[in-house]
């Protein structure tokens, strides 16, 4: 199913950051501007320290910019309180870190269930959804099992799995192949592609992993700050 | 909802092995030092647990059995009008004696005179009637079991007291002196170790007639006179206040209460910077939380949680090391007791110092931004 991608579900405004004090501040993002349309994979590549991270951060309302806006959904996310903003992350954002980010006590299917707990999802639903999620993604055979116990593979996708089960409008994803042999990282690029593709989820992906780029719908390429050119040709 | 700090303390148990081990010794120091100190306290009030009296009449203005000046006879002469007093007896302070051939190296003794008429009140429940009609022969003593293995004299062994030889003739249980030996013997053997003698007795214990309300004949002593000389005390009301002049009042309850908060404070530190290294090891599961939006609140309570299982398993291991420790000690004749609240003042005690290590864990993850955590 491919999803109408002119609506836009998240932009960003003449966004800038800087870190450090006065004398040896440093600007990270420079008055930059960016759109995502809806149920495509968009990657945000460019070289390291360019700010691609900080610019997923602020677009996911996890650090403040310094100046600008950042639109999700018809919500201006920096206006929110700190607890609304966490509360509108928790409902419609999903996140795949760098090197899955698990629980060692938690089982696969016990990830995910805790997160949508969290949601005020009950009990008896939210394993219903997490084992759907992990079928989803291959890995219902190896549900009960620990992080110790999953390859590098297949944590990165349980963390897939958990932002798929909670059925957000847009998932952030930092380096999610970076740690990943090839037929890992591929897999792991299949299922942000029919994420985006099946389930009309407009995914942000940064990374400098160029095996991620057949399956993306455009490439924002930064560079000091900015973005340099979007890339959308013969994707 | 998945109860994570549960299923997370159980499964990374060696994360949070040494918290538990440094709650667990600090809390099994401060219930030793507490036993310890506890039960040589509870020591100075023996003369009045191991006594067979209705009620102790001591001077209006001691506040503890060892802290009368002396009461003269004629002070509690309303007592003998009382129609329920049915016995007096004098109670008097031990004179100090020095056991030993060597009057400057030898072991202090305290001397105790005894009645040995019919129905004593004195040290009824420690000496019964035939060990204590043993000490009719003039130079004879009993001591506790626990001082003549200290000493290392058996029954019917010869003890120089004062340069005198008195004979051991039985040995009895809980009769220990908080400092020094003990030495029990009839009031003439004790006139004739330290002559002169000519001192008020401390307090006096006082039988009452059988089904006389001691709290009634106590409230009735104390009324009808302006300025009573002296002071009537139930028994138990009399060993709480001793115990608590020695624990609150004297430099050894002070020495203890100050090394209690000495251990308090430095169980803060150990547990502040174990919690703190246990926490800061899930430092990026809690980002991943708090980035997917999942309260500050809601992850501050997953933490509280795991520092509550945490103390609950310290407080068990305390628990166990403590009854190990203590009954060795009981076995070894160490006078040691811990009363409840102070069991419970000692846990709460460990608990608060896990509640704010928690707190001081918890400001790190407050402070650090999610985003830095996440790369």
């Amino acid at each position: 199913m491919k999803h109408d991608t002119n609506l836009h579900v998240l932009s960003g405004t003449a966004i800038s950051k800087h870190f450090g004090k006065r004398g040896k501040a440093v600007q990270i993002l420079e008055n930059l501007d960016i759109t995502l349309p809806r149920g495509a994979l968009s990657l945000v590549k460019g070289p390291s320290g360019c700010g691609k991270s900080t610019l997923l951060a602020i677009l996911a309302g996890l650090t403040a910019p310094d100046a600008g806006q950042v639109n999700v959904l018809g919500q201006d996310l920096w206006s929110l309180r700190a607890r609304a903003r966490d509360a509108f992350r928790l409902r419609h954002m999903g996140f795949v870190f760098q090197g899955s980010i698990l629980f060692p006590a938690l089982r696969a299917h016990e990830q995910i269930a805790l997160v949508l707990g969290h949601m005020g999802i009950p009990a008896a639903e939210a394993q219903e959804r997490a084992m759907a999620a992990l079928e989803d993604v291959g890995l219902g055979p190896r549900a009960n099992l620990r992080p110790d116990a999953l390859s590098g593979g297949e944590k990165q996708r349980v963390a897939i799995a958990c932002a798929l089960a909670k059925a957000p409008q847009v998932i952030f994803a930092d380096e999610p192949t970076s740690a990943l042999d090839t037929e890992n990282a591929e897999m792991v690029s299949r299922h942000l592609r029919r994420l985006a593709s099946d389930h009309g989820v407009s995914v942000i992906c940064v990374t400098h992993d160029d095996r991620l780029s057949p399956f993306a719908d455009r490439i924002y390429h930064m560079r000091a700050g900015r973005i340099d050119r979007i890339q959308t040709e013969g994707m | 909802m998945i109860n994570l700090a549960f299923k997370s303390v159980l499964y990374c148990w060696r994360r949070y092995l040494p918290v538990i081990i440094a709650v667990g010794i600090s809390g099994l120091m401060m219930v030793v030092q507490a036993a310890l100190a506890m039960g040589a306290f509870s020591l100075s009030a023996a003369p009045v647990r191991l006594s067979q009296a209705d009620l102790w009449i001591g001077p209006a203005d001691a506040v503890a059995l060892d802290q009368s000046r002396g009461l003269s006879e004629l002070a509690i002469g309303r007592l003998w009008l009382d129609p329920d007093i049915t016995r007096i007896e004098p109670f008097t302070n031990p004179n100090y004696v020095s056991i030993g051939d060597n009057e400057e190296t030898g072991q202090m003794g305290l001397v105790t005179p005894l009645p040995i008429g019919a129905d004593p009140m004195l040290l009824a429940r420690a000496i019964p009637d035939d060990l204590r009609q043993k000490l009719r022969d003039p130079g004879t003593i009993i001591i506790d079991r626990t001082d003549a293995r200290k000493l290392g004299v058996a029954l019917g062994d010869r003890l120089r007291v004062n340069r005198q030889s008195l004979r051991v003739v039985a040995l009895a249980d809980g009769v220990r002196a908080m400092f020094g030996i003990q030495l029990i013997m009839s009031e003439l053997t004790a006139r004739d170790l330290a002559p002169g003698g000519g001192t008020n007795p401390a307090f006096y214990l006082a039988r009452l007639r059988a089904g006389a309300d001691p709290q009634v004949v106590a409230e009735r002593l104390a009324q009808g006179i302006p300025q009573p000389e002296y002071r009537v005390w139930q028994p138990s009301d009399l060993s709480a206040a001793t115990v608590r002049s020695w624990a609150l009042g004297s430099g050894a309850g002070t020495l203890f209460l100050a090394s209690s908060a000495i251990a308090l404070v430095i169980t803060l530190m150990v547990v502040s910077q174990t919690l703190g290294a246990a926490v800061a090891g899930a430092m990026r599961e809690y980002a991943a939380l708090r980035a997917y939006g999942i309260s500050f609140r809601a992850v501050q309570w997953v933490v509280m949680k795991q520092g509550l299982y945490v103390c609950l398993a310290a407080l068990v291991l305390t628990a166990l090391a403590s009854l190990v420790v203590l009954w060795a000690l009981h076995q070894r004749g160490v006078a040691s007791e811990l009363p409840v609240p102070l069991a419970a003042a000692v846990a709460a005690g460990l608990a608060l110092t896990v509640v704010i290590s928690n707190l001081l864990a918890l400001r790190r993850l407050r402070r650090a931004d999610p985003a830095s955590l996440l790369r």
